[in-house]
């Protein structure tokens, strides 16, 4: 029996944020913020929905999605200089992000907890190889990187759009399909699915590379916009800790609670940091904290619940 | 390398595990009764750090005799407040939730603190100063940091207070029966939230004080405490969660590698080098090198 | 289905009246002729690891701003009046990641006519590529890598970049030259052996690079025994000082911040180390280092871009100023570089602004490109030389001379060069 993918809504959610990008790469005449605010959104519900393949449907909560998202940035600064291609260069190094799920694989059979760990390990660890390594991060100063001219503002946001469209894609097949069915069922009891001829470390595993490949996508864009990588792309709190913190509030396992995220994470930086300042990380802290306790399953799932419309369910 | 000055660093950071192992018992004994993983205790050695360097600026007041007076503060502090975190957490979940939920809480908690440390404090790097800060000590026929030695001392006397505390009074011995055994010791009349409580507020009072006295030794900023308890899982990951003599002789491991890491490797890797040891004892003996499940 | 069509059309429709809402106000808004006022924006590290000189540098554009506007302001020719000048600072928490954005956010939403520039090198490393992309002059008071301002082969890396600060190279060699000088006059010995340990940076990197070019160009006077990079924020540099202990170096050449600077100092002196010179690079005689580390930072000099104890009559005047201006404002900051260069940066903007008689990005640009060698430059000015100019050859950074100043019996003391000096150069005895 194969599962029915709900491609209608999941088209029109996409449709939805084109439209919207559409509306306001026109209005950036006037108005040049706004497209910076949207790539960002864009950056965020991408980096999310990441975070969610891994965390939302397969419960591998990583702390450590920095690993992936430093890797990647990193490398693209190398692979565009050696290509001076930025869209072929975002390819390959969102590859590269890849190999780092292979120190997890043996953390992969550890109970939640200890593989959180292991993710925070790995994350930490890689922000001081990388620092160290100079000639691949350019050290404590970062890598200027200087980008064909043709991808202005624009064109990035564009690019960001494409991206955020294949994960969308990636996250709904996956959900409905025969692994991602397996998945939820791993979610729920580990030892029954085991017992039932699941293969649990596999599935894992896939969910992990793919996590690792959107991920990656998010930090390589990045780099395309802003023509520079420093390691702090691999900082724990600012990087890896965001992601779940931004799932967790949109909505774990859900798409839309990505986008959710996205959005409201853009938000939080742009209008509230400002304000903020030295008490952001105290805002994430409190959010993170009065989610957990509030709606566990994300400001999707009130919505859910408010407007029962099925964008939402994906 | 010459034969004493290996020996120089190796006292130096047996020193050092003195620190480490002060700053693992609180989320030791949070493990080891109630199951949960409270990293926010890092927050708690910040703020300790903080009110030792404000005592000391304000007041002239040293830091060990800050931890003296912040060690009840912060007592009453965990009993009454910081439980309460803990109580929702442990309401709202059960089974298996539990456990990564408190800990993706009690890091909301951890950013939480260190941003109202940020806004209280700025951000840049402080130093306390004390008319020994620079002191050194003749030991075996090296010279050593007195803040360091003063430090391990503190540990010891720390280490031994609690293993007093938990195997020789009754409150110690009810709080080992609950972190054995939950449902037994409801059933022998043990006020098990009472234990929880007790529990939270000697493992506030911990980190507040492993908080003061590395001021004597370290410059610190907002985040000293994250990367102190980020040492101190591995530490307790390497020795036992929920065994206090496994914590210390984790720390020891802990120092010892890390030391001998930047000799190997270079300083640069050192951490890396330690990490990497948490994640193979992780894999190959999950209950920790000395841990026993259940046991403080 | 159909709810969901009608749904997206609904959102559409919202999304599209909004942005009429945000163009058509602008539609209606005639530029004056002459603008209320300039602003002048800046991303700076107000929180976090450098907020203490974000902190400097808010205050010393800020000095400037507040001396022309009790004159009216700027006077620009394009409207023929004087026009008031005004600062907006965004917080980039010291974070390079922040950072950029924060500078587009200024020239989008605040909308600044002209900017000025940030601290630390990979702060102003990640704005540059954003005042490029803008087209706004970027004048530099805090980066003073050449990485920032050449490419790997030698070429000028940005055109919009004006660099206030001399590069780190050149401090390296400043000090080499001033130890070749005492080493002929017998004072130390030859070779000197030299022990150098710096911070995991393009700053650090350029320093070793210019003392190993140093030692190149004076064969028989330097021998660099042990080198060690470290990453910022160190705590424990036990392991690094028992390799200096071993090397047997005789002088100890490092480039460090402030913050590590103190840490590993106070080690080292616990420890006992002792050698003939040492220097932390531009770091040594700060107010802070000596009152924390009292009699240990005894002979300690740095290689600064400028001094307080600088005996021209126009620093002394500046140094009036600032400490009015801080004492008014309840501010614990001494007079040291970070005021005076930042200063002078919007100094140079506003002499630009005049020079070009307009506030067009542009024509700002034109003229501090005349500004390209120390005849055609900006004097008098308060920085070393006396001259404020950016060659094309070294990319838009200014090549001015440095100072070297030791702390003797507790105070700053500038021993080199001659021209600046107010004391001689002393050596420990160990």
């Amino acid at each position: 029996m194969r599962p029915v993918v709900p491609w209608r809504p999941t088209l029109l959610l996409l449709a939805a944020v084109s439209t919207v990008t559409l509306a306001i790469v026109g209005i950036s005449r006037v108005e040049p913020f706004l497209l910076i605010f949207w790539y960002f959104v864009l950056l965020y519900s991408t980096y999310s929905i990441s975070w969610n393949i891994a965390g939302g449907l397969a419960n591998l909560f990583s702390l450590g999605h920095a690993t992936f998202f430093g890797t990647a940035a990193m490398s693209f600064a190398h692979l565009v200089r050696m290509t001076g291609n930025p869209l072929l260069s975002i390819a390959l190094a969102s590859a590269a992000s890849c190999l780092l799920v292979g120190p997890l694989i043996p953390a992969i059979r550890l109970r939640g907890p200890f593989f959180m760990l292991s993710t925070y390990a790995l994350s930490v660890a890689a922000y001081f190889v990388t620092l160290n390594t100079d000639w691949f991060s350019g050290g404590g100063s970062g890598i200027v990187l200087r980008i064909d001219p043709a991808y202005t503002r624009e064109v990035t946001v564009f690019v960001a759009l494409g991206i955020l469209a294949a994960a969308s894609l990636t996250f709904v097949r996956l959900k409905w399909s025969y692994l991602g069915i397996a998945m939820i069922a791993t979610r729920d009891d580990e030892e029954a699915a085991e017992s039932l001829g699941i293969p649990v470390s596999r599935i894992k595993l896939i969910s992990m590379f793919l996590s690792a490949l959107f991920a990656g996508a998010a930090g390589a864009l990045h780099a395309l916009w802003l023509s520079y990588v420093h390691v702090d792309a691999f900082n724990t709190t600012s990087v890896s800790l965001l992601a779940p913190v931004i799932t967790l509030l949109g909505g774990k396992a859900l798409l839309s609670g990505s986008y959710i995220g996205g959005l409201v994470n853009a938000v939080i930086y742009f209008y509230l940091a400002a304000g903020l300042g030295e008490a952001t990380l105290l805002f994430y802290g409190a959010l993170l904290g009065a989610v957990l306790l509030l709606e566990p399953d994300g400001v999707a799932k009130t919505l859910q619940k408010i407007t029962r419309n099925p964008v939402f369910s994906i | 390398m010459q034969a004493i000055d290996v020996t120089l660093l190796f006292i130096s950071s047996l020193l050092t595990a003195g620190l480490y192992a002060i700053s693992s018992y609180s989320i030791t004994l949070v493990y080891g009764v109630l199951k949960i993983v409270d990293v926010s205790q890092g927050a708690l050695i910040t703020l300790g750090a903080y009110i030792a360097y404000t005592l000391k600026l304000l007041f002239d007041i040293d830091p060990i005799v800050t931890s003296l007076i912040a060690a009840p503060a912060f007592f009453a502090y965990g009993y009454f407040g910081h439980y309460e975190i803990a109580k929702r957490v442990l309401e709202k979940y059960s089974g298996g939730r539990v456990l990564e939920n408190s800990l993706l809480l009690f890091f909301g908690v951890l950013l939480a603190f260190t941003g109202a440390i940020y806004l209280v404090w700025k951000g840049d790097i402080k130093a306390v100063n004390t008319a020994y800060t620079l002191a050194a000590v003749e030991l075996f026929g090296l010279r050593v940091y007195l803040t360091r030695l003063v430090i391990f001392v503190y540990a010891i006397a720390v280490t031994a207070l609690l293993i007093y505390l938990l195997n020789r009074t009754y409150t110690g011995t009810a709080i080992r029966a609950v972190s054995q055994d939950l449902e037994s010791s409801l059933a022998c009349g043990i006020e098990v939230e009472r234990m929880f409580r007790i529990s939270f507020g000697i493992a506030c009072a911990l980190s507040v004080v492993a908080g003061s006295i590395l001021t004597l030794a370290l410059a610190f900023s907002p985040i000293i405490g994250v990367e102190f308890i980020l040492i101190a899982i591995v530490v307790t990951v390497v020795g036992g969660m929920g065994n206090f003599t496994g914590a210390f002789l984790g720390a020891l491991i802990f120092a010892v590698v890390d030391s001998l890491g930047v000799l190997i490797v270079g300083p640069a890797y050192a951490r890396v080098v330690a990490l990497a040891m948490m994640v193979v004892v992780l894999i190959v003996r999950p209950q920790g090198l000395f841990g026993e499940r259940g046991r403080i | 289905m159909k709810r969901g069509l009608l749904l997206g059309i609904v959102a559409a429709v919202v999304v599209v009246a909004i942005a009429v809402a945000f163009v058509v106000p602008t539609l209606f808004v005639q530029r004056k002729p002459a603008p209320q006022e300039i602003v002048v924006g800046a991303v700076l590290p107000m929180s976090g690891a450098f907020s203490q000189i974000g902190l400097y540098f808010k205050n010393g554009y800020e000095l400037y701003f507040s001396e022309v506007n009790k004159m009216g302001g700027v006077y620009v020719k394009e409207f023929d009046k004087r026009i008031p000048i005004r600062l907006v600072v965004y917080d980039d928490e010291s974070d390079p990641t922040k950072s950029a954005t924060q500078l587009e956010r200024l020239i989008t939403v605040e909308k600044v006519q002209l900017i000025l520039g940030g601290y630390s090198t990979p702060l102003v490393q990640a704005q540059a590529p954003v005042a490029e992309r803008y087209k706004m002059p970027y004048i530099n008071p805090g980066g003073a890598t050449s990485v920032i301002f050449l490419t790997e082969d030698g070429k000028r890396r940005y055109q919009y970049m004006f660099g206030l600060l001399a590069s780190i190279k050149n401090l390296a060699l400043t000090t080499i030259e001033m130890l070749k000088q005492e080493i002929d006059a017998g004072k130390l010995p030859k070779p000197l052996k030299i022990a150098t340990v710096n911070e995991n940076t393009d700053h650090g990197r350029e320093y070793l690079a210019g003392l190993k070019e140093g030692a190149r160009k004076y064969p028989g006077y330097f021998e660099i025994v042990y080198e060690a990079f470290y990453n910022i924020g160190e705590k424990d540099f036990t392991p690094i000082l028992t390799a200096i202990k071993q090397s047997g170096a005789d002088a100890m050449l490092n480039d460090m911040r402030l913050g590590d600077y103190i840490t590993m100092h106070r080690q080292y002196t616990t420890l006992g180390l002792c050698h003939l010179v040492v220097s932390y690079g531009p770091r040594g005689p700060e107010g802070r280092a000596i009152s924390e580390l009292g009699k240990a930072a005894e002979n300690v000099f740095g290689v600064q871009w400028w001094n307080p104890a600088d005996p021209r009559p126009e620093v002394q005047e500046f140094n009036r100023k600032w400490d009015a201006w801080v004492k008014e404002r309840n501010l614990n900051l001494p007079s040291d570089w970070f005021a005076a260069i930042s200063y002078e940066a919007a100094r140079t903007l506003v002499w630009a602004i005049e020079k070009a008689g307009s506030i067009d990005p542009d024509a700002v640009w034109k003229a501090l490109n005349t500004l390209n060698s120390p005849q055609n430059g900006l004097k008098p000015s308060i920085v070393v030389g006396g001259v404020i100019y950016f060659p094309e050859e070294s990319g838009g950074q200014i090549t001015n001379p440095y100072v070297v100043v030791q702390v003797q019996d507790g105070k700053p003391v500038i021993v080199y060069p001659k021209e600046s000096a107010t004391g001689t150069f002393r050596v420990n005895k160990c």
